[in-house]
């Protein structure tokens, strides 16, 4: 299954050629020729496969701009490329600011589009990795018993099995066996692995 | 009766006839102090105070009276104190001095009103064989002074209210050539209170380029035209405007006798006139440039689309093409069907272009009839201030019964400040630095032209002048003269340039036809 690439833009001559460009260089591609008509596809904000979106600044209705801000709030991974019939410095750096990819201004040649699509591309790839990455890191912390999700906040802070045992006011030998379940549970094979685990998805030692 | 005939007889004039026949009020005291003789003018003194109550004169006889009485401690009983009485301190200083006494002049502070008083009083000391005696002359100068002081004042409100209006006036005796002015006129034109001033050191001050311009509204104004007119002079090396007005005095024949004027320091105002003009003409600028980048913001929009959808066709038709692509054959419908919708945004584009023309023609261009006349002198205010900026003198020659053109007024405004202000840009040398804006009309077509006496066309080819994007300036797009040429071309009419002949510089015109209604 080709990458799917995303065209919204007013201009029906714009759109058709730029569907056939793209078709032309190997991407599925569907078009839009607003925003609202992109916002009504459900599926095409949350694509199985990376994907992106090649949107017109200028248009009535809702305008790329504030697309891309309504995308960005409901946490769809889709990066940007803006196309701009005249764009200017101001609107650019917001576009930037929020996240686009590029932002090319008409009419512009393929090799800047393709290579700007290829960019989006891959930072969907990684997203999407990273998404899936963390979703799987959560599940095993769910797995977790309270005692022992509290043992993990405190083992990776560094300490040694005797101090978080006095931390915690147990014997060292619990937290021992707490520490084995939590470094099983959550399939790490050390402690520098726990740590790099707990960071992704933004769990904090209670020290800090 | 028969006095006069004994005055020519003076040899056997006694000393007691003479004396009575003094006409000024005159005492003769002895050693004692005690008047012995007085004239009889004297003696009106003293029953003007005996008959009249108050007054001046009165006031006078009762400070004489004291004469009688120095050695009262009551005195005249005017007076406040006799300590401080300068009659009675004048008197008995000659008493004890023997040292006469000429001229001096006292004032007095008299009366339970407090009026103010002032004598002359003379004294001489005389030896005669019955004794010492002093001859006493007084003189009431209380009108006169009444009357300077009033001058003084006059003259210190007329010259203060000068000041905050920064406005002198002048007096002109055109038989003496001797000017007088006020101390504000001496203040706008930079010189000490009091230096003798005529016409000709007046006209020293003025502005090199304005002298003539002034010396024929004198002329007028001396022939019975008013004069009221507004220049620049020049003080202490700065330029200073000033407004004039003034009003010539005949005899029953009508020759002037003398002028009356005032004149005005109006360098403020002036300034703020320039001010003023500057930030108009950057505003419109502005306005200008706004309007022309909406213009192409609109433009250039219109355009990218149909050339983006274009380009995107013709490069996705070029991939089709391609083998290596697909490993198959191209899709010629698919081909075919990109190249029906070039055509169609290549169209799409060339309408737009053609549509911003028709806007471009119709929103520029209002013609209608116009006196170009009207129309140079609307735009004068902002030449001129451009003018004072550079130093540069301007003549306006306007041509009478002007005939009217059809055209765009704007446009045609911004042609003549654009003649204009290239004419300025041409005299940034030394050398007198002279614009004239000339009209004139030959029945059939009306002729506007700027002649400047700059540094003339130095070009081979006069008519690259007018060519976009051509200049001469280190700043400057090369735009004013094609435009220019564009905008009298559209009137049906030609701009030329010539160097002027034996002389410096050069005048560009343009020529426009008569409107002889539609």
């Amino acid at each position: 299954m080709p990458p799917a690439i995303f065209i919204v833009d007013d201009d029906p001559s714009v759109r058709k050629s730029l569907e056939r460009l793209l078709r032309a260089s190997g991407y599925k591609t569907q078009a839009f020729a607003s925003a609202e008509d992109f916002l009504a596809c459900r599926p095409c904000q949350n694509p199985k496969e990376p994907a992106c979106l090649v949107l017109d600044v200028r248009m009535p209705g809702i305008s790329g701009i504030n697309l891309q801000q309504e995308l960005v709030k409901a946490g769809v991974i889709l990066p940007i490329v803006f196309i701009s019939g005249h764009g200017n410095i101001p609107m650019s750096v917001q576009a930037m600011k929020n996240g686009a990819v590029d932002f090319l201004p008409k009419p512009f040649a393929e090799e800047e589009l393709l290579a700007a699509v290829e960019q989006a591309l891959t930072k969907a790839a990684r997203l999407q990795k990273e998404t899936v990455e963390k979703a799987e890191i959560r599940r095993r912390v769910k797995t977790l018993t309270p005692r022992e999700y509290e043992v993990f906040r405190w083992v990776i802070t560094g300490m040694l099995n005797k101090e978080i045992a006095a931390e915690l006011k147990v014997t060292e030998k619990t937290i021992k066996v707490h520490r084995a379940r939590v470094m099983q549970k959550m399939k790490a094979a050390s402690i520098a692995d726990l740590v790099r685990l707990a960071e992704k998805i933004g769990i904090r030692s209670p020290l800090r | 009766m028969s006095k006069k005939k004994a005055l020519p007889r003076a040899e056997r004039l006694t000393v007691d006839e003479f004396f009575q026949s003094l006409p000024v009020p005159v005492f003769l005291l002895n050693e004692n102090r005690r008047v012995e003789k007085m004239t009889p003018a004297a003696a009106a003194i003293f029953s003007g105070f005996s008959t009249a109550a108050g007054g001046d004169e009165c006031t006078f006889g009762r400070v004489v009276n004291c004469i009688h009485s120095l050695d009262d401690p009551r005195g005249c009983g005017q007076t406040p104190s006799c300590e401080e009485c300068p009659v009675r301190a004048t008197i008995l200083e000659i008493y004890a001095t023997g040292q006469p006494c000429r001229q001096k002049e006292v004032k007095l502070t008299l009366g339970p009103d407090g009026h103010d008083c002032y004598l002359v009083i003379s004294a001489e000391l005389l030896a005669l064989p019955s004794g010492c005696k002093i001859l006493l002359h007084f003189e009431d100068i209380t009108a006169r002074k009444k009357a300077e002081e009033k001058l003084a004042l006059t003259k210190d409100i007329l010259d203060r209210a000068q000041k905050v209006a920064r406005v002198g006036s002048w007096n002109l005796d055109l038989a003496t050539n001797i000017m007088l002015w006020t101390d504000e006129t001496y203040r706008i034109f930079g010189l000490q209170p009091g230096t003798p001033v005529n016409y000709d050191r007046f006209l020293q001050k003025i502005h090199p380029g304005d002298r003539e311009y002034v010396e024929r509204k004198w002329r007028a104004a001396l022939a019975g035209k008013p004069y009221e007119i507004e220049h620049r002079i020049i003080v202490n090396g700065q330029v200073k405007w000033v407004r004039e007005k003034a009003e010539v005095e005949t005899d029953k024949r009508g020759n002037p006798l003398r002028a009356i004027g005032t004149v005005q320091d109006i360098t403020v105002y002036k300034q703020q006139e320039t001010d003023k003009a500057r930030l108009q003409r950057e505003l419109l600028h502005v306005s200008r440039v706004t309007a022309m980048g909406e213009l192409t913001a609109a433009l250039a929009h219109e355009l990218n689309q149909p050339l983006m959808a274009i380009m995107g066709n013709v490069q996705a038709a070029q991939r089709f093409l391609t083998p290596a692509t697909h490993g198959q054959d191209p899709d010629y419908e698919e081909i075919r069907e990109i190249l029906a919708d070039v055509v169609e945004d290549s169209k799409r584009a060339a309408e737009t272009i053609r549509k911003i023309r028709v806007y471009l023609k119709k929103s520029l261009h209002k013609p209608a009839p116009l006196d170009l006349n009207t129309a140079i002198r609307e735009i004068l205010p902002l030449i001129r201030s451009n003018a004072v900026i550079k130093n540069i003198s301007l003549k306006i020659e306007l041509a009478p019964d002007l005939p009217p053109v059809k055209g765009d007024r704007v446009q045609l405004q911004q042609v003549i400040v654009n003649l204009v202000l290239n004419g300025f840009e041409a005299m940034t040398g030394e050398g007198e630095k002279e614009l004239t804006i000339r009209t004139a009309g030959d029945g059939k077509t009306v002729a506007v032209s700027a002649i400047d006496t700059g540094t003339g066309i130095a070009v081979d080819n006069p008519e690259d002048l007018f060519r976009p994007f051509f200049t001469t300036k280190n700043a400057g797009m090369g735009m004013g003269l094609a435009v220019s040429k564009s905008i009298i071309e559209a009137h049906g009419g030609s701009l030329k340039v010539e160097n002027n002949r034996g002389g410096p510089g050069a005048a560009f015109s343009f020529i426009l036809p008569v409107y002889e209604g539609d």
